[in-house]
């Protein structure tokens, strides 16, 4: 025990590559998050009628806003106003990404972690927590479940840090998920899109997840603030560094990933500069690479195991709050995904859907091992946290069809070509949506033979019908090859993509 | 993209254009990944008739437009990106 403690300090000791940090500090060895100007700009931010409506009509046009325009954005109080901004949120939404929903699960296959974050259940000091990482058999069974049983095509994979975890680990994996193609009614299930939760890694190690095919590279700040940060992370772990956190991103695109997504966790300090952050956070990636982030998470701190300050936080933000960072973070970068998780209600997450997100998980267990076991209850000393919604994947698609939204399994773009700064462009003159709107009656079309109760199929079947008339009046030119398609795929055909 | 492999892959994707007919974009693979590299905008018409040609196990050429090219077409082109782009 005391050999293996002495391994992980020096796994430990040997993690951060400072002049993979250095390279892409300001001229004063500074990071690009201003913590004085992001507080001054909140402080001086005046929301004007006019300014605000001018602000709602750059994110309109698919333009990111500066941080001032976010900074107005977020001081608006005046009911008229918060209505007009959300009423443009969702107008982006339906403009960029039409009435589609992406559906992903969420699979965690480790709760070892060598961090010792005061508010997270995974946290190394917590003996309470029962640690395990998932052998291939163990991932595989897991993958059977996911792919043949539920119908999933999207994962976020979770990685705590810890050598257990190490790159090896992630590759060997990821390689795993891939290879599973588990029977169904018509052909084979299988995961065709495996975006990863991971810690930051250096350049050569992230080379290392790039090859291996992976799909969106995720890793949060939690909170952007420096001093939080430092409190909340204690100095003698990984994750104490708040620059290597922060400036792993610029590592993955110099690694050719090219497809990133970032967060904060909401509740560790003051949404307001959370959301600046963020903002900040996109300039950055935009201006030093051409491509912002793929996503913005944004979730919202949960009580955690032996967690107390995830209980006791003053920063906790409430539900209207949390509706209004959506709105903001919809409007000021129009172009990026936006995910909400199941930590979240069936109540809220239905609302954020008129607000602007775009990806949402289903049927999700956050147990290691969790979709291959019998139980189906949550387990706190397993579990990050706890989840707000459980429903399957077939309830919450009834709901979306209901609602008139279609679920989109479509994993077409990074298998493609239309990754990086092509989709970036894609998504802002409102191509990429096009590509979207076949995928996703395709893969919804899939999903409902393979995989829906009958009383999904049903509803969802005048949903499918809506898209099709759309397609056919919106792109004649293309509805002959797109019905040729969608035959074939009724037929039997699986995997047919644009 | 470094700029030499820019102007290279420039080069032979206005050719392929004039040639074939068809538009190219460059891209690294890597497992079901088929990351962007380089190549202009899709004109509309193109959009919707790709076809992902691999040049070699790291590199391939999403081709718009590739219903336009009859089998042997198909393999000249091939032959031709292979020649011009599997150094790069």
């Amino acid at each position: 025990m005391k050999n293996q403690k002495l391994d992980i300090k020096k796994w430990t000791y040997d993690r951060i590559k400072k002049e993979e940090i250095n390279r892409y500090l300001q001229p004063g060895g500074k990071d690009f998050i201003e913590d004085g100007l992001i507080l001054k700009k909140l402080k001086e931010a005046k929301p004007d009628s006019g300014l605000v409506k001018d602000i709602l009509a750059k994110s309109l046009a698919i333009k990111t806003l500066s941080l001032e325009e976010t900074a107005i954005l977020l001081k608006v109080e005046d009911n008229d106003l918060l209505s007009l901004m959300a009423e443009t949120a969702f107008k982006i939404k339906k403009k960029v990404y039409d009435n589609r929903i992406v559906t992903f699960a969420p699979l965690y296959l480790g709760n070892f972690c060598v961090n010792d974050c005061l508010y997270c259940g995974f946290k190394n000091s917590n003996k309470n927590s029962k640690r395990k990482v998932l052998s291939k058999y163990e991932i595989e069974s897991d993958i059977k479940v996911l792919a043949g049983q539920i119908g999933h095509k999207r994962l976020i994979v979770v990685y705590g840090e810890h050598p257990f975890n190490d790159v090896d680990y992630i590759e060997d994996s990821i390689k795993t998920i891939y290879s599973v193609k588990e029977k169904t009614k018509n052909g084979f299930g299988q995961i065709r899109r495996v975006n990863v939760n991971a810690p930051p890694f250096e350049i050569a190690d992230l080379r290392r997840l790039h090859q291996v095919g992976i799909g969106t590279y995720q890793v949060f700040q939690e909170t952007y603030h420096h001093d939080t940060y430092r409190k909340l992370h204690p100095q003698d772990t990984i994750k104490g560094d708040y620059s290597w956190r922060l400036y792993c991103m610029h590592r993955a695109y110099q690694a050719g990933i090219d497809d990133v997504g970032i967060g904060a966790l909401f509740g560790l300090y003051d949404w307001k500069f959370e959301v600046m952050g963020l903002v900040a956070h996109a300039h950055e990636l935009e201006n030093k690479f051409g491509i912002g982030p793929h996503t913005i998470s944004f979730p919202r701190l949960e009580p955690a195991d032996n967690s107390p300050y995830a209980q006791n936080s003053k920063y906790q933000v409430s539900d209207d709050d949390f509706k209004k960072l959506i709105t903001v973070i919809r409007l000021a970068v129009p172009y990026t995904g936006l995910i909400i998780t199941a930590r979240e209600t069936a109540k809220m997450r239905r609302k954020s859907l008129q607000l602007g997100v775009t990806q949402t998980d289903a049927s999700s267990r956050i147990g290691i091992g969790g979709y291959s076991q019998a139980t189906q209850t949550q387990s706190s000393n397993r579990q990050q946290f706890l989840l707000g919604d459980t429903r399957s994947l077939d309830e919450v698609i009834r709901e979306f069809s209901e609602k008139g939204f279609i679920t989109s399994f479509c994993t077409a773009g990074y298998r493609c070509g239309r990754t990086g700064k092509c989709i970036m462009d894609l998504l802002r003159s409102g191509e990429e949506g096009k590509f979207c709107k076949l995928n996703a009656i395709l893969t919804f079309r899939e999903w409902l033979d393979d995989f829906a109760s009958t009383q999904t199929k049903q509803i969802s079947q005048k949903v499918i019908e809506q898209e099709i008339e759309q397609v056919r009046e919106r792109m004649p030119n293309i509805f002959q090859k797109f019905i040729a398609a969608y035959n074939k795929i009724k037929a039997g055909q699986r995997d047919i993509y644009f | 993209m470094e700029e030499k492999i820019k102007e290279k892959f420039n080069q032979v994707a206005k050719r392929v254009a004039n040639e074939f007919g068809v538009v190219i974009h460059l891209a690294e693979i890597n497992g079901k990944r088929w990351s962007y590299i380089g190549g202009d905008d899709i004109p509309e018409e193109l959009a919707f008739d790709t076809h992902c040609l691999k040049i070699s196990d790291s590199i391939g050429t999403i081709v718009y437009g590739w219903s336009n090219l009859d089998k042997k077409r198909e393999k000249d082109l091939l032959s031709y990106c292979q020649q011009e782009l599997i150094d790069l």
